[in-house]
């Protein structure tokens, strides 16, 4: 069920709010059986096949966290299998092997069976939908569990922290810590309407993000990356593209966050930020800091730290962040065109880190009149960096990422519609004239405006807004009134799209 | 429940606000051209004796049909009341239907995508924008969701277009087709070979890939739904319906099966199909700014070709039959 759909908005959210509050008078596990139950028809709704397996990675991720608790503490004498660390392997290792199975096996058969030049029947097949944050979801409570870190095996309380239905399907990547505590609290059990209302106001901004932002720019990008793989796309097509997709993933992950927030705050829940002002970063460490936040931290803490992160000198840090960053490419999907998505952010990264022990030393860096040229260049190279990434990222395959590359460097012209030239001349300084630019939008004059139009809002709103959290409650509540009708319109008489992160 | 009360009363707010925006907003050289076609065409057409012609598609209708040649070739008056794919196929009918009498002939190339629209794309064309703003009266003659949907039909991408658009059209902005490019009778003119050459790359792009599925024409679809009560109507009416082919490049391969579909639909209904030799599929060289529009030249030569065809089936007594029903 998609947040974005009559059916979450008009039938599955008010009868849950409903039932889990109406249930709260009489118990509250009652309530919190109602909400895991709710959230497991919120999962099965899409595909209900894929309902054992979410319960039984919780039964058995829920048993070996008992049984890593339950471990005696390391330096006790014992047999090595009966040892933390080799229990909270074998624990990881057996959710890695669900995860490589359904995830990355076809990707897996099919280089194999190229390499040794063999035909593979590694046919794609349908991914259960949410896997990838499920299982990290519970490899991190695992490690909580063998660092003493988490101590709530409660398996009601368990169960709805794993299949929760405002994170469960695309994130916020949660720590047990930071939600059992929350489940055990009296408060979201008594039904208010100040919070309820703050949480809608902010789910309806999410709903905005998505509906009517994203998803224009997923018209646009589809325009072109839907054609580079048989086409050339000029300059303006490729750039339209590259950007719309920058966009549409921003507002669609940034959308998702904000409703998946919305939905928690309307019972008193707070999800961990997801996003803060990502394309604002003036350099990529810093892009890193603001973009999926809990999925960084989940690398920082659960990969980079336990590779040795930067305690084992400067050579080993850069190779843990490329290890760390290809990973966290490979996390996102199984195919190369992540893989080079992750390499490319890893290089970046590892760039960053040089010219950081280069730059401090450097006088230029301190004087004042070099701060405003600065900052615009780093954001300005951090920015192209992180669209070339997103090139990799949305590109079916990699000819149609370096398809789209190659137009965006202008090497197969540079067209804009005749009409638009003949209207503003000196755009003719800039481009070719054509009757009609296939890929540019829709092809249309006015698709071209609209494009070139949502871009520069687009981008207005991403570098200038504030983020969520920082706005005043009042600011928020008021732009309801722009956004709220705008949002219901593509809710009820556009068609739902899937977000962008569910395929991850 | 004092914030309750107050993001409830925003939300109407909202929602005032936007009817507001959009009931100012328009689109004047894109809803208000097809307003000012259909005003265009209609008035000619009532100015027209019956039996006359007329012929009602997308915009290959108005592109690759000359009615000048038609009424040459089968001495009754035409007028090409085709306007574009994006309208409601049921908007236009119930525009046209009241002024098709005993002995008309709708000569219907329909573009094979029509064939293929849901009740849900019909009625999410840019009619909607035009009832809201021109024919309101239509309307608040249709049911309730229909009129709900029309006022929700505005979106952003609406806003953009629309305020650009009436920027533009203050500034004297020039359209390429508009009721000034069209002959009296509702033809498209003047889309030389010459001035279709800004449109060569665009057509070679639009090429590519083969176009598969392009022509498909289904076993059942909403416009068919739609259509067979159409068709039926005019039997009983005395109008004769002719089914046609819309024009395509000949490197687009229409499969023998999707036109003995069509075939077997309008004759199904007691109605009639004609199909030329060349099965309206054309060079690529014939073709203006899309895949679907005939240039000035191969639009008369397409014409042509049609009239004859037209004239010698309307000559061997053709009119509607006793129809067999949809389906095998």
């Amino acid at each position: 069920m998609l947040f974005n759909s009559v059916a979450f908005l008009f039938v599955f959210l008010p009868c849950t709010l409903l039932g889990f509050f109406l249930a709260a008078r009489l118990s509250q596990r009652l309530a919190l059986a109602w909400l895991t139950l709710a959230s497991l028809f919120f999962y099965g709704w899409w595909n209900p096949v894929w309902l054992p397996l979410l319960l039984a990675s919780i039964a058995c991720n829920l048993g070996l966290g008992r049984w890593i608790g339950r471990l005696p503490q390391p330096g006790v004498a014992g047999p090595w299998w009966r040892s933390r660390k080799a229990a909270l392997t074998m624990a990881i290792a057996a959710n890695l092997a669900l995860l490589i199975h359904y995830k990355y096996g076809g990707f897996l058969l099919s280089n194999v069976s190229a390499v040794m030049g063999v035909v593979s029947d590694s046919a794609n097949h349908e991914l259960p939908l949410g896997i990838s944050f499920f299982t990290f979801t519970q490899i991190a409570f695992l490690v909580d569990v063998y660092q003493r870190r988490a101590d709530d095996f409660d398996p009601l309380r368990y169960g709805l922290f794993v299949t929760y239905f405002p994170h469960l399907i695309a994130g916020p990547l949660l720590h047990h810590r930071e939600m059992m505590p929350q489940f055990a609290r009296d408060d979201i059990f008594r039904f208010n309407a100040s919070r309820l209302a703050d949480g809608s106001v902010v789910f309806i901004l999410g709903l905005f993000k998505k509906t009517v932002l994203a998803d224009a720019f997923g018209r646009y990008a589809s325009a072109g990356f839907g054609a580079a793989g048989a086409h050339e796309l000029t300059f303006y097509e490729a750039w339209g593209a590259a950007l719309s997709y920058t966009l549409q993933l921003y507002f669609d992950f940034s959308g998702y966050s904000d409703m998946a927030i919305g939905l928690a705050m309307m019972i008193g829940v707070t999800l961990p930020l997801n996003f803060y002002s990502p394309y604002k970063a003036r350099n990529i460490t810093e892009f890193w800091r603001r973009w999926h936040m809990t999925l960084s931290r989940f690398l920082r803490d659960y990969l980079y730290i336990p590779l040795g992160g930067n305690r084992q000198g400067a050579l080993r840090q850069r190779v843990n962040l490329m290890i760390t960053m290809l990973l966290g490419g490979l996390w996102h999907g199984a195919g190369w065109t992540f893989v080079i998505w992750g390499g490319l952010h890893g290089l970046y990264l590892v760039i960053h880190q040089g010219w950081r022990s280069l730059a401090s030393g450097l006088p230029v860096m301190a004087s004042p009149l070099w701060t405003i040229p600065a900052a615009t260049l780093s954001w300005s190279l951090t920015f192209l960096a992180v669209v070339i990434g997103w090139v990799f990222f949305r590109a079916q395959d990699l000819p149609t990422a370096f398809s789209v590359l190659s137009g965006m460097a202008g090497m197969h012209g540079a067209l804009l519609p005749d009409q638009l030239i003949g209207f503003m001349p000196w755009l003719e300084h800039v481009a070719d004239g054509a009757g009609k630019v296939a890929f540019l939008a829709d092809g249309t004059v006015m698709g071209a405006v609209e494009m070139f139009t949502m871009i520069g809002l687009g981008m207005g709103l991403v570098l200038f807004a504030p983020v969520m959290g920082a706005m005043k409650p009042l600011t928020r509540y008021l732009l309801v009134v722009p956004c709220a009708a705008l949002a219901l319109q593509r809710v009820v008489y556009g068609t739902s799209s899937e977000f962008l992160y569910f395929q991850f | 429940m004092k914030k309750m009360l107050s993001l409830a009363g925003l939300v109407v707010m909202s929602v005032l606000l936007y009817l507001a925006v959009f009931s100012v907003v328009h689109r004047p050289l894109v809803v208000g051209e097809i307003q000012r076609n259909l005003d265009f065409k209609l008035a000619y057409a009532k100015t027209l004796p019956s039996p006359k012609i007329v012929i009602l598609a997308g915009s290959n209708g108005r592109y690759s049909h000359r009615c000048e040649m038609l009424t040459q070739a089968t001495g009754l008056p035409c007028v090409n009341a085709s306007i574009g794919v994006g309208i409601g196929l049921d908007f236009q009918l119930d525009q046209w239907r009241p002024l098709l009498k005993r002995g008309d002939v709708v000569y219907m190339p329909l573009e094979y995508s029509q064939y293929r629209f849901s009740f849900a794309e019909m009625h999410g064309g840019l009619q909607n924008a035009l009832m809201v703003h021109s024919q309101r009266d239509y309307l608040l003659s249709l049911d309730a969701r229909r009129i709900a949907a029309a006022y929700g039909s505005f979106d952003l991408p609406f806003l953009i277009h629309g305020l650009g658009e009436m920027a533009l059209e203050r500034k004297g902005f020039w359209r390429r087709s508009s009721t000034e490019s069209l002959t009296p009778q509702g033809d498209e003119k003047g889309h030389t070979a010459e001035a279709g050459k800004a449109y060569e790359g665009f057509l070679l792009e639009a090429t590519k890939g083969g176009n598969i599925g392009l022509s498909k024409v289904p076993d059942t679809s909403d416009t068919l739904t739609l259509l067979e009560p159409f068709l039926t109507q005019m039997r009983s009416d005395g109008v004769t319906v002719v089914g046609g082919l819309p024009t395509l490049p000949s490197s687009v391969n229409v499969d023998r099966a999707d036109t003995e579909r069509l075939r077997s639909f309008y004759s199904g209904q007691g109605q009639q199909f004609l199909e030329l030799a060349n099965r309206s599929l054309y060079p690529l060289s014939c073709f203006f700014d899309t895949l679907s529009h005939l240039n000035e030249p191969c639009q008369v030569a397409h014409t042509a070709a049609l009239g004859g065809a037209l004239a010698q089936l309307l000559a061997s007594g053709a009119s509607p039959k006793e129809g067999r029903g949809l389906g095998p």
